[in-house]
């Protein structure tokens, strides 16, 4: 099944600027309305809008699904840094009285690690049904 | 002491991760260790605040009320999760050994306990919406473990009708958000008014009952039950019968305490008459072992429904016959399971000869049905007295004792495989010795819940059940001329197989015509608001 | 103007489920009713009439943050529900041949 010209150029020109405003509404997620879970979709989208371009491609199943399990250990890990400063889970391990500039780390981090665990998690179910459905 | 609620969810959750990355020899000992603690855990919560006379409340992370996560726990629900623990103590017992088992098996099964633990302690709307749906998943994915056709089939079945009938779920959620700015039930018990008319609220609870009525198997939506509960793996059907289908009558009770409604009760006892005759008449026409069971299973939910809508303070009938149903119908489909693995056949008119190869298997097997159909001694007499006490109008009792007549004619259709002569050819297989235990246990569960009822009871409710008499001769004469009457029916229609028991085993209704009936029903409670 | 669009996209999707005779039609038409949902969720509180509910200067209505949590949920959990039909309708294609509802629940076994 031959996909059409036009769709496959237009995949190629758009493609670094969905890259690009998905890392935005990522890391701007405490300005702006957003965050992980929304600029993680967005990632998402620019990762297999690939599959159009080369139709051929194999792409590295196992590697993400590593990567991911990686991931999640790392926001547990995360979230339970503030049981040594304040004693609650999943709050800010920052002391109150230091600038926001200190603060915002905290929020950056997370959201940036939800973002990547989210695209990486629809990458890899959508790519195990193309894969399938080659075979 | 104050986290144990956190505790009774998050400990099969964890075992249950622990058991799925490191695939040893060893992972029957963690599962045993986690039910363990889980179940001291349990006993200890409920001593120490005093029987939980007022409810427990736990706020996760401190925030407003209006808009937190709150987890609650009072006496309906730590009755639920002492039947919860026992019976999933007897699944695990009754797979201990089996050659097919494996790690994702396990991880499924107790990830699926601490899902249901975690359902039946919240006190939020939309945290009940969450936990409802991962059960649907899980269990899904348990019923279709076999992959052989059948399962398959019955497992996406279940999953879309059940999937659909949420949707509803949501629908009406929105419009109490809409209408009351929180969806917290202890804040929404104090703020609703009803007035009559259609508005908003009115609106929500009919939306939110027919998600309810889909998930636990109302009179014109229960298709998916016989397909899921008769494809699925012995042990998983047990599961889903005994305790999952609750699920659905708990979120009921909630949902009924939560809003008060007066102009529902009768609806919903005309629907459990409906639902319990249905059940019946199906399950008179059918051949095979586990779909008369599972047909069983609807007609006592229908008897459960009635029980449920009496007057205010009178629920303790269905109450109890929840937690004795879930008793008897896991013994019934344990005991079914083992029979149906070692004849390797699942047609009753064929299996012949139990009582003589398995007498211990078919003692344990008698005691289920006689709990079930309610010989006095038995702890199904207990409930289905109580509920028959609190019915006020002399037709619904004269409906009830068909129903029970009913009853008694499939188990004695059930029970003809008991006679027979002894076969050769079965000597070679056994009952092993962990497929025994859970049914001894059970068995056991029968006989002391139907004599020791009232310090047992004693402990989570005030209500008064003296007025039960055991040794009432009545009763038992009562129940000797329903038997007869009910081998009269058995021998004159049921056994010649006419064409129309035949054109009742066969039917099927498709996807589509059962999501029409699922709309029907909504109209039906509209029109009847009206 | 917004929850009656949401209402008629629900309808849609219901009298697709209602006369469906497809599995790849049913799960289209669940998914159809669950984004109706969502989006019937998403307008309560001021809907897009207000201003973005971070306390900044001279932000003075702000829509209801709350839904918007809570549908994060929901869309995971609709997508997981989809994957998984999608899979089970794979299995039974191999099995049975047929993707037709009708044809499916006739056969014995």
């Amino acid at each position: 099944m031959k996909n059409s010209q036009i769709l496959v150029c237009f995949s190629r020109v758009l493609f670094p600027f969905i890259l690009v405003f998905g890392f935005y509404v990522i890391i701007n997620g405490h300005l702006t309305p957003g965050g992980g879970f929304q600029g993680g979709a967005i990632l998402a989208t620019a990762i297999l809008i690939t599959y159009f371009i080369i139709p051929e491609r194999i792409s590295i199943l196992t590697g993400l699904v590593r990567l991911e399990k990686l991931l999640f250990i790392a926001i547990i890990i995360v979230g339970s840094l503030s049981l040594i400063t304040k004693g609650t889970f999943f709050t800010n391990p920052i002391p109150m009285d230091w600038g926001i500039n200190y603060k915002r780390i905290f929020l950056v981090l997370l959201n940036f690690l939800i973002g990547s665990k989210v695209s990486l998690g629809l990458v890899a179910m959508f790519s195990s049904f193309i894969e399938e459905g080659r075979s | 002491m104050e986290l144990i609620p956190v505790l009774i969810i998050m400990i099969p959750i964890f075992a249950s991760m622990i058991v799925y990355l490191t695939d040893t020899k060893y992972s029957n000992n963690v599962v045993f260790v986690a039910q363990g603690t889980l179940s001291i855990l349990a006993v200890k919560y409920f001593i120490e605040f005093e029987g939980l006379k007022e409810k427990h409340l736990l706020n996760l992370g401190n925030w407003n009320e209006v808009v937190s996560i709150v987890l609650r726990n009072d006496k309906i629900s730590m009755l639920f999760i002492f039947l919860t623990i026992l019976i999933w103590w007897m699944i695990l017992i009754y797979i201990w050994d089996t050659k097919k088992r494996d790690s994702k098996f396990i991880f499924l099964l107790i990830f699926l306990e601490g899902v249901f633990l975690g359902l039946l302690q919240t006190n939020d709307l939309f945290t009940m919406f969450v936990f409802i749906e991962i059960t649907t998943i899980l269990s899904s994915i348990l019923i279709l473990y076999k992959m052989d056709g059948e399962s398959v089939r019955a497992g996406l079945y279940y999953l879309l009708f059940n999937s659909v009938g949420m949707m509803f779920y949501l629908l009406g959620m929105a419009f109490i958000y809409y209408s009351e700015g929180t969806l917290n039930i202890d804040i929404l018990t104090a703020k609703i008014n009803i007035y009559q008319g259609l508005n908003l609220t009115n609106l929500s609870y009919i939306s939110i009952m027919a998600a309810v009525g889909v998930k636990s198997a109302f009179f014109p939506v229960y298709n998916w039950l016989p397909k899921a509960h008769s494809a699925a793996p012995s042990s998983i059907s047990a599961l889903l019968s005994g305790l999952l289908v609750k699920s659905g009558l708990y979120v009921f009770i909630r949902i009924n305490s939560m809003y008060g409604l007066e102009t529902f009760r009768e609806f919903f006892i005309i629907l459990g008459i409906f639902t319990a005759i249905s059940g019946a008449i199906f399950a008179v026409s059918q051949k095979d072992l586990k779909q008369i069971l599972a047909f069983s299973t609807i007609s006592q939910i229908g008897i459960i429904m009635i029980g449920l809508n009496q007057l205010e303070g009178e629920t303790l009938g269905g109450i109890m016959h929840i937690i004795n149903h879930g008793i008897f119908k896991t013994l019934l489909f344990l005991s079914g399971g083992a029979v149906v693995s070692l004849y390797k056949k699942r047609d009753v008119t064929k299996i012949r000869g139990l009582l003589k190869n398995y007498p211990l298997l078919s003692i344990f097997m008698i005691v289920g049905i006689l709990s079930i159909t309610g010989m006095p001694l038995f702890n199904g007499y207990v409930s289905k007295s109580i509920i028959k006490y609190g019915v006020y109008s002399k037709t619904l009792e004269y409906l009830m004792y068909f129903i029970d007549i009913l009853t008694l004619t499939y188990f004695i259709k059930l029970s003809q495989i008991f006679f027979g002569e002894k076969n050769i050819n079965l000597k070679n297989h056994k009952l092993g010795i962990y497929k025994k235990i859970p049914l001894y246990l059970l068995s056991l569960a029968c006989i002391i819940f139907g004599n020791f009822y009232i310090p047992i009871y004693s402990l989570f409710t005030e209500a008064s059940i003296k007025y039960i008499n055991l040794f009432n001769i009545s009763e038992w004469l009562l129940f000797g001329l329903k038997a007869a009457a009910a081998y009269f029916l058995y021998r004159i229609i049921v056994k010649k197989d006419y064409n129309f028991i035949k054109f009742l085993r066969r039917t099927n209704i498709s996807f589509s015509s059962t999501n029409f009936l699922f709309i029907l029903f909504i109209t039906i409670m509209i029109i009847w608001k009206l | 103007m917004n929850p009656i669009l949401s209402f008629i996209i629900m309808l849609i999707g219901i009298y697709g489920i209602v006369t469906s005779e497809n599995i790849i039609k049913s799960i289209i038409c669940f998914s159809i009713i669950e984004t109706a949902l969502i989006l019937l969720f998403l307008n309560l509180g001021n809907g897009n009439h207000g201003d973005i509910p971070i306390i900044l200067e001279g932000v003075k209505n702000m829509v209801d943050p709350l839904p918007q949590a809570l549908m994060i949920t929901t869309i995971v959990i609709g997508a997981s529900t989809t994957a998984l039909a999608l899979m089970i309708s794979i299995k039974i294609f191999h099995y049975y041949g047929t993707l037709e509802w009708d044809e499916l629940l006739e056969r014995e076994g």
